[in-house]
Parts: C-alpha cells; structure tokens; sequence
C-alpha cells in the first residue's frame, strides 16, 4: 500500500519536467496523482468512523448504565459518610473533665474512655441522665488486661485471679485514679467471737462501702480479704 | 403545491410520480442514471479490505485512548499516583506494647457494624509463642474480641520461651493483589492510598478474599451486622475511613490502651509518626505487596525475634 503511494505520489509540478514517466493525457495525469491522496482520505474516513463508533459506544454505556462505570470517587465519599460510634475524646471532656484529669494523671493515662465504657455517640447525642447512659464496666474489662497472660509484657500489672481477693475489682479499685483502697482489717481478736455476719451483717453494722456484698456468708470469705496483712490499717492486732 | 391536500405536501418530489402512496416507483439505474436503493458494493482488493480493515483498527484504538482521555469512563485509579496535597496515612503496629487486651477488636465491630464471629473480621489479635523446642504456637481465640485466657490450650507455660501479641488488620498494600484480581474493579485505592471495596460493584466472587496474602478479607454474611451496607460482598479494613477523614483516629487505634496501634499523616511534617515509622517493617515483605501498615518488635515471620 505504502510502495504504492510512494511511486505514483509524483506530484505534478512543473519541475519534474517532461520524463518518459509523465503521462501525455493531462487528465489521465491528474486521475493518477490524486489516486493515492483518494486512497489514503478514505482510509483516514474508515479511521475516523472506526474512533467515533467506539466514543458514541463508551457515551452511550455512560450514559444508560451509570452503575457500569469505576466509580472510585462516589465510593470513597459513600464510606467517609458513614456516622460516627466512637464518639471523640473532646466530647468526653466536655462534660467529665473532672475524670479525664484524674486519669491523665495517673498510669491509666493512655487508655480511652470508650474502650472501658463502650461507644459514645449516642450518649453525647443525648447525654441526660436516663437517656443514653454509658455502662458502668465489668470487672471482665479490667482483667483484659491485668490478668496474668502468656505473651502479656511484664510491664503491665497482671494478677492471677483464682489467688487475688476477689474478682469485683471496682470494690476495692478505683480506675481512674489507679488507685485501690485496701480493704480494712480486722483490729480485734477473733477468738470467743461468733461469726463476722452476726455483727457486721445486713442487721449489724453497715459495711462503710454499700457497694460491698453483704449476702451471709461464713469467716473465712471474710478473712480473705480483712485479714491482717492485705489492709489499709495494717496494724498485727489479736490471733488469726 | 398549495392547492394540494395536507398529506400530499409532506411527500417529496419524487414521490408524485408514484400511483399509490407508499409504493415505490420502479427505477432502474439505466434509466435515472443513480440508484437510490441498491448499492452496488465495489469490487475491492484484499489490499484495499486489509488496508481498510487496519485503518479501523486504529481508528477504533485512537478513538479508545480518546475515551479515556475525555474521562467518558472512568478507569479505576490503582497505582495512579497520590494526588498532592492528599494525605499519607501511616498506621504502625508495635508487638512490644500490645498487651492483648482485644479493645481494639471489640471496638473495630462496634464501629463499623462488623458481623461479631471471628470469622468475619477487619482486625483481629494473634498470641505468638515461641517454645522451647524452638516451633512457634500461634492461637486467636474468638479473633481475641474477648482478650486472651492466660494459658495457650494444651501449652504449659513453661515450656513457652518467648511470646508477644500481634494485632493483625488490612496491609493497606501499595502493590494490592486483591486490587489486582477483582474481575470487576470493584476493588479500588483512593488517591490517599486506603485500599476499598465498592459494595454496589462487588460481585461477591471472593477472588480477593483468597488472593489476599494476609488474609484480611471477608466476605459479609447475611444478619443485622453489614459493615458496606449489604450482605455477600466483600469487607475488609477501611482504616475507618469516616473517621480518619474527619480527623479521628481509627476506632481501633482510638481504645488501644498502650499505643501499640499508632495512626498518623505523614504528609503533615509535625506529625508523630515521622518518628514512629524509624525502624518498623512490614510484615512479610517478600509477599512484594509493599504493605503500608508497618510493625515493630517481634513479628510473626520470626526476622526480629531475639
């Protein structure tokens, strides 16, 4: 195709001058040069028409079937509409301030609200007492961390909790600031006595801490955690 | 004309000569001298059809790269670069500082309506022991969403030499095989390079889920918990893409209780994790899918363990 048009593309300028290639006939030698030029217009048009099949095709499967098309834009913006659950820290503090401050000075520092009291947005949407509350946690939340754990770092204060007090360890301690308050011991002589319940029951005294349990129960649950030597007054007072 | 009916004005001139509306007059080419019908298919060449044939093909390839030019359908963006300006997000996971507490799973459901077995996660936890005998024990009870009993089954404690915590989540691939297997493109990067899957374009064939080396992908169960809004397409991590581009931490990095889930721009010079990143590697890089969120500390393929 191309050896053609490159030998029969003479064109006929004056200079090429009278040579035995030059056709006699003026018309028969103008039908010869435009030839090619036919040629490579109508290849050029099935060119064009070819282009414009595959544009009018690509514009009309836009248009009718949106869905069809990569749509990257539409779908990230779909996701990054998606509410909130967790709701942010500045909306913890807005109102509990108080207790984002005794944390933030203490090792529990880095831990989050939501992570011990759940999700919050539908609390700080309606924060009244009585319409959305937060949960008050588990001792489940506490042992997450402070249960003693193969492949827990020993940085982390860990208790095994089949020999720790008690597994209420709200009872006892406090996590926002830390801290636990021991339990009280027993100052007085536990012989001739009869059992802790009789005067420290539901009909005796009052246990200071009304979060405590007080269901009848016998000594030595007792003792398990007021002995001497685990409280805050821990003073050797009387026989064990 | 004028005085002609209504419907005899709409027809053309040639039409006057005909008898009966709607039949054709007979013309032959012999004696109008075209034919206005019958086309007569000039005699080619296999030269000229070969010749034609090609210039179709390249028209119809010009006027493809035309389409894509003009942007008449867009083409997913993998691999095109970050638009400027656009954040780097920067997720570092250090396995010194997880305590395996499982915060970050829990809250990783709660956040994103996550299915809540363990078979259906966007992050999970790993306990890796290494024991005396030198094998490696890996155990993720329950995807670790309720933390970690203090025993791994059947191990006794003492034999375990060393062990640490792996939080595992979506690598955020540069060089993504689920991106590249999805047969319908429903698997795209934003221009901020989170990895993200079109739920209305998946077609739920689960391609990426076994393409991924990480195995980081599931594919949404039917119930009340649908992360993409529908059930049987797939969902992976979305590094909580409604909460990063509003300038909240991920959910998960949010209650992580000792940074050991650390998220960040780069882009923004005064950013953290600039110095975070110094010295964290990829998990499995010999994958070659130049993952995005990067480790430090001891890591599943054993290169930095003591």
């Amino acid at each position: 195709m191309s050896h053609d048009a490159e030998h029969v593309a003479e064109p006929p300028i004056a200079d090429s001058g009278p040579t035995g290639l030059e056709p006699q006939d003026p018309i028969v030698r103008a039908t010869e040069w435009q030839k090619p030029l036919r040629r490579a217009l109508a290849l050029a048009a099935i060119a064009a028409a070819g282009a414009l099949a595959v544009v009018v095709v690509a514009l009309a499967l836009a248009a009718t079937t949106p869905e069809y098309g990569f749509r990257p834009n539409a779908d990230s913006r779909g996701w990054a509409l998606h509410p909130l659950v967790l709701a942010p820290r500045a909306g913890c503090v807005r109102c509990h301030a108080h207790q984002v401050a005794l944390l933030d000075a203490n090792a529990h520092a880095t831990t989050s609200c939501q992570g011990c009291h759940g999700a919050g947005t539908d609390h700080e949407n309606a924060p009244r007492p009585g319409d959305v509350d937060m949960a008050i946690p588990a001792s489940a939340i506490c042992v997450r961390c402070h249960s003693s754990s193969v492949g827990r770092p020993v940085t982390v204060p860990q208790i095994t909790i089949s020999r720790h007090y008690t597994e209420a360890c709200l009872d006892c301690h406090n996590p926002h600031t830390a801290v636990a308050t021991r339990p009280p011991v027993v100052t007085h002589p536990l012989e001739h006595l009869p059992a802790c319940i009789v005067c420290h029951g539901p009909d005796g005294f009052q246990a200071r801490n009304q979060r405590h349990p007080l269901e009848p129960t016998d000594d030595a649950a007792c003792l398990r955690c007021h002995a001497v030597g685990r409280g805050r007054i821990d003073v050797p007072v009387g026989p064990r | 004309m004028t005085g002609d009916s209504p419907a005899r004005v709409q027809e053309p001139g040639i039409a006057d000569d005909a008898t009966v509306a709607g039949e054709l007059p007979p013309v032959t080419s012999s004696d109008t001298g075209f034919t206005p019908l019958i086309f007569e298919i000039p005699a080619i060449s296999r030269r000229q059809f070969l010749a034609g044939g090609l210039a179709a093909g390249i028209g119809m390839v010009c006027g493809a790269g035309l389409v894509r030019v003009l942007g008449v359908v867009p083409v997913p963006p993998d691999g095109s670069p970050a638009v400027a300006g656009d954040p780097r997000w920067q997720f570092v996971v250090d396995t010194r500082a997880c305590i395996g507490c499982g915060l970050c799973v829990l809250a990783c459901k709660e956040e994103n309506d996550v299915p809540l077995e363990a078979a259906f996660a966007r992050t999970w936890v790993e306990r890796h022991a290494v024991l005396a005998d030198g094998s490696v024990r890996v155990d993720s009870p329950e995807g670790g969403i309720e933390g970690f009993p203090s025993q791994i089954e059947g191990i006794d404690a003492k034999t375990v030499r060393e062990s640490f915590f792996e939080p595992r989540l979506c690598m955020q691939c540069h060089d993504s095989p689920c991106t590249v297997v999805c047969p319908v493109g429903a698997t795209y990067k934003t221009s901020d390079g989170v990895v993200l899957v079109d739920s209305e374009r998946c077609i739920g064939c689960g391609y990426c889920v076994v393409a991924c080396p990480y195995g980081a992908r599931y594919i949404i169960p039917a119930g009340d918990r649908l992360p993409g809004g529908k059930p049987g397409v797939a969902d992976k991590c979305t590094l909580c893409y409604h909460r990063i581009t509003r300038g909240q931490l991920p959910a998960c990095v949010e209650v992580c209780p000792t940074g050991a889930r650390a998220f960040g721009d780069l882009a923004d010079s005064t950013s953290p994790m600039h110095e975070r990143i110094k010295g964290a590697v990829a998990l499995h890089p010999e994958y070659g899918t130049r993952p995005a969120v990067l480790y430090q500390g001891p890591i599943i393929d054993g290169t930095e363990l003591a």
